[in-house]
């Protein structure tokens, strides 16, 4: 009885806290959407905390005011990302169950994983926004810009080394994608993620590492870290003093994306809505400021400029997969 | 050699040295044989490589020691034990795909009600905690893991 | 200064924010307490109130429940040998030997008592000497992380009891368990039997909750099982010798007994500010790293795992001590250490602070607020335990025929909600019956979680070096690791030398 007693005290508390905030958190339902009163699940394919889970909760506050039904964001990391990406292709195809992800659980993994889906399987709803592979470094390190790396590694190849998370993901594509370009080598150093690649950088125990501009960008600015150089076609917003490798003569570029997906086979209308009350939503000052506040950098496109986007990178990591023969 | 038979608590530890080298030795095996990117010096193979000698050490430690007399005892419901574990694993196993066809509630409600009956003696005298309180605890997880947490459970559910 | 002190104090003892601390211990401990949920489950679900609330009394929340799970945890592993938290793991070796002996209250306090010693010292520490803490951490490099995980391999003697053989044994087991999934430096699969759901490897929860809680529930349903075919009279004639055996008087604890276990509470927290001040060491490493040591250096070593306070006192302020210092690379260089970091650093960035050197300096309001809440937090944490525990020991009185279905489900359908993932209740069904196998045959399970913790951390550490330096005297290279080896070779020395003169 003493179990249900505790049981009943959890209960209680939760229930509580749910009269506290409920009537915030879930807002009035809309009755003339077309998708109904049950809740929209965005799933991303990550832990919770990180940059995705962030910039999808921007929807989460803002999207229900258009959209109708409360949103959801479940974070399914398990399988390496996998088991998000299953689940949405599993799900019903009424738009309720969506997925937001960068390219590699659905584009890398498409390719190097044994999958039940094809990349056409897949339709993109709207971006959110891009993101842009960032080479960074210690504040009193000797290489100081993409000319000092080029002419170390020239002078002495495999000298430098280069901490980058998990092995293909979207912040070592580039880097084997530069090393295609250039036929420089570095060391590579994976690491179990950005926090890890950041304090080996910091501490000295490597020379370079890669990260996203946004987890860096106050730093730059203090001038306790510094980046080299962007691999992307445009610079940084929140990094306008660092160049891209393209302004240094070097043609690569390979933005992340992070993007809202469908299955290809929900009907387009209820993509097209989703669209539209996403981009309104993102469109109101609260989501703005919210994106200000958490450096997410949200700048979003609608589907089809997105289908552009996926499809390029669908082809391009294709392309250096079998570069380096991870496929045939 | 007589005495080991007289003595069968010895033959387990023995044999369990046994199968802990036959493990050991077909992960080595694997290792040669099978598809592992093998090469590097520091290859993915390394490490799997030394737990499985170090298996095989001890499992020659274990049988060793039984040889001499040195031996864990027996335990004697070990019978009953793995039994229950299979029936307990399996069930676990019905519990979630059921929650998927039958609704959260319902299968929880249903795997309680049949756990506490089975293990009371003359559950329906004991109706109150055999059949009414399992339902109680049924809502009040229905109310933690699916209003509260909003777990996705896979597959289109009724809840 | 002084100005945003009392501004922040202002701001932290608010009585809504009061409440909201309360709420959160409340929840941390309910929902840290049922096996596979844990604290960091309920803030990343709750992490959305940052926007509707105000920050101070988000972050009392979100404190209020990490401080409530880290405790909660070990109510779980004292009263039913069932884990219910991965830091948890050590406490449940010694704590439920201890109510198995009739002293649930002793070591239910004892827990309590020196979780909150543990965390109140590593908040301290957070408070005051994050930076230079947070220098020697930066000093941990690939090098300096494979020592520190090949010294705590050294803990699986103090982990098996009876044939160190198959400690070993389990140890590797878990290294291997560990390796399951992607290579992490190489990226092919490896061990996956050919099942694209083991591509991202075996998670800790359902695996620690599935070799220990799990197979603990299927040894007592067996037994209960047993029970009931038993004789109605026989039954009773047990029912009242086990009631008449509680001694409610001997399993009080008096306070002046627990200062009595300093020693094993010092050892735990030291290790576990250190331990986690580092980025990806984990809680429940330090708890069993403490646990190990408190063995070495106690006058009583022999009684660890027999229900020894010492055992529960070291191993919960290790795990405990982590919660304040976990967040010390946060603070000084904006690097999340642990999940539960990241989730903090989330929280910060969503109420628009850069996690970071510049966050104490340009919110200082909320972040003293934040601090004074962690150091009062400790206390309403103690007070709830205090009222809360007298129930959670009776809890263990319970009837099992009624309770043990109602723990076996709540492990499924938490370790599924605490990562949405249904490989995970394959993974704790499966380690279910490896953890009861295992036990059957006589092998201890500690170590093999030990394995599995280490394992991934060490082969990862040995690989970069590798990497970075090219050759292996660059292991060598760095004081730090130096020190952890020759203490370890030290400790072995002294050991047997004790051991040999005390035969």
């Amino acid at each position: 009885m003493l179990m249900q007693r505790k049981r009943l005290v959890a209960g209680l508390a939760a229930a509580a806290f749910g009269v506290a905030v409920g009537p915030i958190m879930a807002s009035d339902t809309n009755g003339d959407s077309p998708l109904g009163d049950s809740p929209i699940r965005l799933l991303i394919p990550f832990g919770p905390g990180g940059g995705s889970d962030m910039t999808a909760r921007v929807l989460t506050a803002t999207a229900p005011e258009f959209c109708g039904p409360r949103i959801d964001v479940v974070s399914m990391s398990g399988a390496a990302g996998l088991e998000a990406v299953n689940h949405v292709m599993n799900a019903e195809s009424d738009g309720h169950t969506l997925l937001v992800t960068d390219y590699g659980p659905i584009v890398t993994s498409g390719y190097v994983d044994d999958v039940e889906w094809s990349h056409d399987d897949w339709d993109p709803v709207m971006l959110f926004t891009e993101w842009l592979p960032t080479v960074y470094t210690r504040a009193d390190h000797e290489i100081d810009s993409i000319e000092d790396w080029v002419e170390q590694l020239e002078a002495e190849p495999n000298s430098v080394t280069f901490a980058h998370a998990a092995p293909l993901g979207i912040v070592h594509l580039p880097l084997i994608l530069f090393e295609m370009e250039t036929g420089l080598e570095n060391r590579h150093i994976p690491t179990s993620g950005g926090g890890e690649t950041r304090s080996m950088v910091m501490g000295g125990h490597v020379d370079l590492g890669m990260t996203l501009p946004a987890s860096i960008a106050s730093e730059v600015e203090e001038g306790t870290l510094k980046a080299l150089g962007t691999f992307a076609d445009e610079r940084a917003d929140v990094l306008p003093d660092v160049p891209t490798f393209k302004e240094a003569g070097y043609d690569v570029s390979l933005p992340a994306w992070l993007m809202i997906f469908a299955k290809e086979d929900v009907p387009q209308e209820t993509k097209e809505f989703l669209q539209d009350c996403f981009m309104e939503a993102l469109a109101t000052p609260t989501a703005e400021s919210m994106s200000e506040r958490t450096n997410a950098g949200i700048d979003p496109r609608g589907m089809e400029a997105s289908a552009d986007l996926y499809h390029n990178t669908v082809e391009m990591v294709g392309s250096i997969l079998r570069e380096i023969g991870e496929i045939d | 050699m007589s005495s080991i038979l007289r003595n069968p608590l010895r033959y387990q530890d023995f044999y369990v040295g046994a199968v802990m080298i036959a493990i050991a030795a077909a992960g080595l095996l694997d290792i040669t044989y099978g598809n592992w990117r093998t090469g590097q010096t520091m290859g993915p193979q390394a490490f799997p490589q030394v737990a499985y000698i170090a298996i095989m050490m001890a499992g020659g430690l274990v049988a060793a020691n039984a040889c001499i007399g040195k031996h864990d005892a027996r335990q004697e419901d070990m019978l009953s034990v793995l039994v229950t574990a299979v029936v307990m694993v399996s069930g676990g196993v019905l519990l979630f795909l059921l929650a998927g066809r039958l609704g959260f509630t319902v299968a929880l409600a249903l795997a309680l009600v049949v756990g506490s009956s089975l293990l009371t003696r003359e559950p329906l005298r004991h109706w109150k905690t055999t059949i009414l309180l399992p339902i109680v605890a049924a809502v009040i997880m229905y109310v933690l893991f699916v209003q509260l947490i909003r777990i996705p459970l896979p597959g289109g559910l009724l809840f | 200064m002084l100005e945003a002190l009392t501004d922040a104090l202002l701001l932290a003892l608010d009585p809504s924010v009061l409440m909201f601390v309360a709420l959160g211990i409340l929840l941390g401990i309910t929902l840290g307490a049922i096996p596979g949920l844990s604290g960091d489950m309920a803030i990343a679900l709750l992490l959305p109130t940052v926007f509707y609330l105000e920050p101070a009394s988000a972050l009392g929340l979100l404190v209020g429940i990490y401080k409530g799970g880290m405790f909660g945890g070990s109510i779980s592993g004292i009263t039913f040998g069932v884990p219910g938290t991965p830091g948890a793991a050590a406490t449940t070796i010694d704590g439920y030997q201890a109510k198995l002996k009739g002293k649930p209250n002793r070591a239910l306090h004892t827990a309590l008592y020196s979780s909150v010693a543990g965390d109140s010292s590593s908040d301290l520490i957070l408070i005051f000497i994050a930076l230079p803490l947070a220098a020697v951490a930066l000093k941990f490099g690939p090098v300096e992380f494979f020592a520190l995980y090949a010294f705590s391999l050294l803990l699986i003697s103090a982990l098996t009891r009876g044939q160190l053989a198959k400690g070993v044994a389990a140890c590797a087991l878990g290294i291997l368990l560990s390796m399951i999934g992607r290579d992490p430096i190489g990226g092919s699969l490896r061990m996956t039997f050919g099942i694209p759901e083991l591509a991202g490897g075996l998670s800790l929860i359902p695996v620690l909750v599935g070799i220990f809680a799990v197979s603990e529930l299927i040894v007592q349903v067996s037994k209960a099982w047993a029970a009931k075919s038993r004789a109605i009279v026989e039954d009773a004639k047990e029912k009242s010798k086990m009631f008449s055996d509680y001694d409610a008087a001997a399993d009080k604890l008096p306070f002046r007994d627990f200062l009595k276990l300093w020693k094993a509470t010092a050892i735990g927290t030291g290790t576990g500010t250190l331990i986690g001040a580092l980025p990806g060491a984990g809680s429940s490493l330090a708890a069993f790293i403490s646990y190990g040591l408190a063995q070495r250096f106690s006058r009583n070593g022999e009684e660890f795992g027999k229900g020894s306070m010492e055992g529960v006192a070291s191993a919960e302020a290790g795990n405990s001590a982590t919660s304040g210092s976990t967040l010390i690379p946060l603070f000084a260089f904006g690097i999340p250490g642990s999940a539960t970091a990241a989730l903090f650093g989330a929280a910060f960035i969503l109420m628009g602070m850069t996690p970071g050197p510049n966050m104490v300096r340009d919110h200082s309001d909320v972040i003293y607020a934040l601090f004074i809440i962690l150091i009062y937090a400790n206390l309403v944490n103690l007070l709830m335990g205090k009222v809360l525990l007298p129930y959670y020991s009776k809890m263990s009185m319970v009837q099992p025929r009624i309770l043990l279905p109602i723990v076996f489900c709540l492990a499924i359908f938490g370790t599924y909600a605490a990562g949405n993932s249904l490989i995970d209740v394959w993974v704790l069904l499966g380690a279910g019956l490896l953890g009861v196998v295992l036990r059957l045959y006589g092998f201890p399970l500690a170590p093999l979680i030990l394995g599995f913790i280490v394992g991934p951390g060490a082969e990862r550490a040995l690989r970069q070096s590798l990497l970075i330096g090219g050759e292996w005297s660059y292991l060598f290279s760095s004081p730090i690791a130096i020190g952890f080896y020759t203490t370890a070779l030290g400790l072995i020395l002294v050991f047997t030398l004790l051991l040999r003169n005390k035969a």
